[in-house]
């Protein structure tokens, strides 16, 4: 199911708020564990079983990691939960592309398993561990109580496109939370926040991105059209992910859950580090904390240090997708960063601001491009293309005109992702009438949402896939 | 106190937006649109198999966005408000002289012409599985080419060509030809550029217009081998605005223009429509204004001339004549009812709704045994010969 679906809005949602918001206070948890199993069976049916085992096994995993007094039975423990947890996300995403680089490889003619994905596995798979890998470490206590912990592990929120939310962040939370029409408002102001990211501008962007990226080989390809589809999925990207991760912050905030961010402007960095400091943040503190600094960190010989750094963007790519152009694309920002990190940095924070944000957002817009494209062959196509043109302008305008009103919201999408809300609207709140006026604008952009919900087809997260 | 004030306010704007959305459950089921000529999703009942394989909820999505309060009016109005946003004087640098596609949902989108205000298709070509239902089709005709005397009038649409090269996607008439065989006898209507192509079609529909079908009809006549002249006896139009198929389906309500009709003397006859003795056409209706206009919905095109049935039989009562067959879709419309008072009893058949009114599938064989027919007429365009359901219950040789 998702958050931007009639379905949630208007059936799961109400009916759960009603259950949860009567219900006493020792039963809430139960009436969210519930929800969340039923949220998730909506899209996968049949993979319910594999959430209620992952559920089970992780549970007593951690029981007995936290039990046993042994360090060498301790570290059993987490290896079989780590072996198992990545195992099952290994099999299901990985798998096939394990098996066609055999193929290619060594020439064998071994069939692909076709193993449908479960939604939001690579984002429930990296929360079990942080919650199995600190209960290792002691840094939060084992969860005795199966419903609760699955209840952290399903919560429907945050379970099928993040954020990576850590047990240790809402471990008091999920015992004792508070609840209040203030955090309730404030967190439906969230979701809708979100939801219009998502409905309004994602949903219309996409239609100009997926134009070309679908079927590069099908359109009129020119520099230009290239730039505009690929800032269109720039902007898709951010705007799909970030207004996801703001609905599920904000449904957090209604049941009395602080999430931590998961996004900061991150199109107004004006360099990469800056730029992955400020983008899935949730992921990128989740590498560096679970892998990075396990691995030795910067704290260590130069080499180790480089190859710690290449470990971790490969496997960033790898976790976004299992084909070729992920490992590409992580691989690529890892060059980048490493190149800032030497030497390319201070001479970027010498540079006027535009300067340095122009050279961000080309690197960010070019590494998309890698990430977008369906394959290598894609990818060398468009590269091809931008210095030998397909085609003209003029024919793909005509052949797609009914997709140009699109570039509005492209337009509207370049102007919000600076900070320009924060800072517009700052006075206005400070008045009565205008928090109120602000909030007729942000339902009204709702109900439009909404009316484009009825109105389009077109609605996929592209997280979902992750 | 200002916070609880805003929060309040807040929360009575919420619960407003979640009540209307929540009447999509308790009012009663719309079962068609009739502005997006379609069936309706409904609630379907809940059961174990059809959750665990995924129907139950992708049903459950559509039924909500189809029968949420208000949904058509407000398709309507997002799919225009969308359409009129401002494409940045786009439209000035690479369309002058040219061709726009207007705003549509993805697969229905048209063509606009610029030049006048017409609404046409999208030029293309067919598809894969157009293609296996032309091969299966071309089978069906030929069986029944085998069995009688079997005429064959084909009417291009705008599809067919890209006018902005002036170039055909396909030349039906040649595939048809070469792919018929046996007994049977071929036409078509003749055009191959843009002024031709306006003469005989609407500015925003997909039909022919009075001259298209008046000069298919004269065409038609001579295919079945007559030399009568029909001659209509005026031209009409009450002057209401008239918005087409393409229009209707693209919200763009920009270019109006006349429905128009040329008039004929029928000699009295009886029409049956599905089995009941009915009058076809609504000429006198359209004549006298004596119907409720509604420019979002009326197809006049439909409505005037007659519609779409699965059995019309125009019965002229001159048994010296003969008894003639024909298939067609909406293009029969205008010319069926003419042509019949050549013929003693004129069957006009749409397969795609044979099976609706009757509830079982056309048998040919014993259909052309039981009426006695003598001749076959088919009046064919590019969707009737790329569709299924348009020869549904015809059998393949």
């Amino acid at each position: 199911m998702l958050f931007s679906s009639l379905t949630f809005l208007f059936a799961f949602l109400p009916a759960t708020l009603v259950l949860y918001f009567l219900a006493k206070d020792k039963y809430k948890n139960y009436i969210l564990l519930i929800a969340s199993l039923i949220f998730y069976a909506w899209g996968e049916p049949k993979y319910i079983i594999l959430m209620i085992l992952s559920i089970i096994f992780n549970y007593f995993v951690a029981l007995l990691i936290s039990k046993n007094r042994k360090k060498l039975c301790r570290k059993m423990f987490l290896i079989l939960a780590i072996v198992i947890n990545i195992g099952a996300l290994v099999i299901f995403k990985y798998l096939d592309f394990g098996v066609s680089n055999l193929n290619i490889i060594f020439g064998f003619n071994l069939e692909k398993p076709g193993l449908v994905l479960p939604i939001g596995i690579s984002f429930y798979t990296f929360q079990i561990l942080s919650y199995v890998i600190d209960v290792y470490r002691k840094k939060v206590k084992v969860q005795k109580n199966i419903f609760t912990l699955g209840t952290y592990i399903a919560l429907f929120p945050q379970l099928i496109a993040g954020p990576i939310v850590r047990y240790s962040s809402i471990e008091k939370q999920l015992k004792e939370r508070k609840h209040s029409f203030v955090g309730f408002c404030d967190g439906f102001r969230r979701f809708i926040v979100g939801f219009i990211k998502k409905v309004l501008i994602a949903n219309n962007v996409a239609i100009l991105a997926d134009v070309v990226f679908n079927e590069p080989r099908d359109v009129a390809l020119t520099p230009i059209i290239i730039i505009v589809s690929l800032v269109a999925y720039t902007l898709q990207i951010y705007y799909d992910f970030s207004g996801y991760s703001d609905m599920a912050i904000g449904l957090g905030k209604i049941f009395g859950f602080d999430f931590d961010e998961n996004f900061n402007y991150p199109y107004s960095a004006t360099s990469i580090t800056d730029f992955w400091r400020r983008w899935h943040i949730s992921l990128t503190t989740w590498f560096r904390d679970y892998l990075y600094i396990p691995l030795g960190g910067n704290r260590c010989s130069k080499i180790k240090w480089v190859r710690n750094f290449f470990i971790v963007w490969l496997l960033t790519g790898l976790w976004h997708g299992a084909s070729w152009n992920f490992v590409l694309w992580g691989l690529f920002y890892a060059i980048i960063l490493l190149t800032e990190k030497q030497f390319l940095g201070k001479f970027i924070a010498k540079l006027p601001k535009a300067l340095a944000w122009i050279y961000t957002f080309v690197i960010v817009n070019i590494g998309w491009l890698i990430f977008r494209v369906n394959g290598l062959h894609d990818l060398k196509y468009i590269a091809n293309s931008f210095v030998h043109p397909v085609g003209e302008t003029s024919t793909f305008v005509l052949d797609h005109f009914s997709l140009m009103p699109q570039l509005f919201f492209v337009v509207i999408g370049l102007i919000f992702m600076f900070p320009i809300t924060k800072i517009l609207f700052k006075k206005i709140r400070e008045k009565t009438w205008g928090r109120m006026a602000l909030d007729v604008v942000l339902v009204g952009l709702f109900v439009i949402g909404i009316f484009a919900l009825i109105s389009n087809s077109y609605n996929p997260f592209i997280y979902f896939r992750f | 106190m200002n916070n609880r004030i805003c929060n309040r306010f807040f929360g009575v704007l919420l619960l407003a937006v979640f009540v209307f959305g929540m009447t999509t459950f308790v009012k009663t089921e719309d079962t068609i649109s009739k502005k997006e000529n379609r069936a309706l999703n409904q609630f379907e009942h809940f059961t174990l198999e059809n959750f665990f394989n995924g129907d139950f909820q992708n049903n459950f999505e559509s039924a909500i966005s189809d029968q949420f309060l208000f949904s058509e009016k407000i398709r309507t109005h997002y799919l225009k408000a969308v359409s009129n946003l401002p494409i940045f004087g786009i439209d000035k640098i690479f369309c002058e002289n040219n061709y726009l596609v207007t705003v549509g949902r993805d697969n229905i989108a048209r063509g606009i012409f610029n030049c006048g205000g017409n609404i046409i298709y999208k030029p293309h070509g067919r598809t894969d599985e157009e293609e296996k239902v032309f091969a299966s089709n071309i089978n069906k005709y030929n069986r029944i080419n085998r069995l009688i005397d079997t005429y064959y009038y084909f009417v291009n649409d705008a599809s067919v060509m890209d006018f902005s090269k002036n170039q055909k996607m396909v030349n039906y008439p040649e595939e048809l030809v070469n792919k018929l065989k046996g007994n049977y006898h071929f036409d078509y209507l003749k055009w191959d550029n843009l002024d031709e192509y306006f003469n005989y079609f609407y500015k925003t529909d997909h039909h022919w217009n009075y001259k298209g079908s008046y000069q298919g009809l004269k065409d038609i006549i001579k295919l079945l081998g007559r030399n009568e002249d029909i001659q209509p006896t005026g031209i009409f139009t009450n002057h209401e605005e008239y918005f087409g198929s393409h229009a209707r389906i693209l919200n763009n309500y920009d270019y109006p223009e006349e429905f128009e009709y040329y008039q004929f003397d029928l000699p009295l006859h009886k029409t049956y429509i599905n089995g009941e003795e009915k009058v076809y056409n609504h000429y006198k209706e359209y004549e006298t204004h004596n119907y409720e206009y509604n420019r979002d919905k009326d197809n006049y095109y439909g409505y005037v001339y007659g519609g779409d049935y699965g059995e019309v039989i125009f019965d002229y009562n001159q048994p010296s004549k003969e008894n003639l067959l024909i298939f067609s879709n909406s293009y029969s419309n205008p010319i069926a009812e003419v042509l019949a008072q050549l013929y003693n009893q004129t069957y006009n058949i749409d397969l795609r709704y044979y099976k609706s009114a009757f509830g079982v599938d056309f048998d040919f064989d014993n259909y052309i045994k039981e009426h006695n027919i003598s001749k076959v007429l088919f009046i064919l365009n590019p969707p009737y010969v790329t569709i299924d359901k348009s020869n549904q219950g015809l059998k393949e040789e």
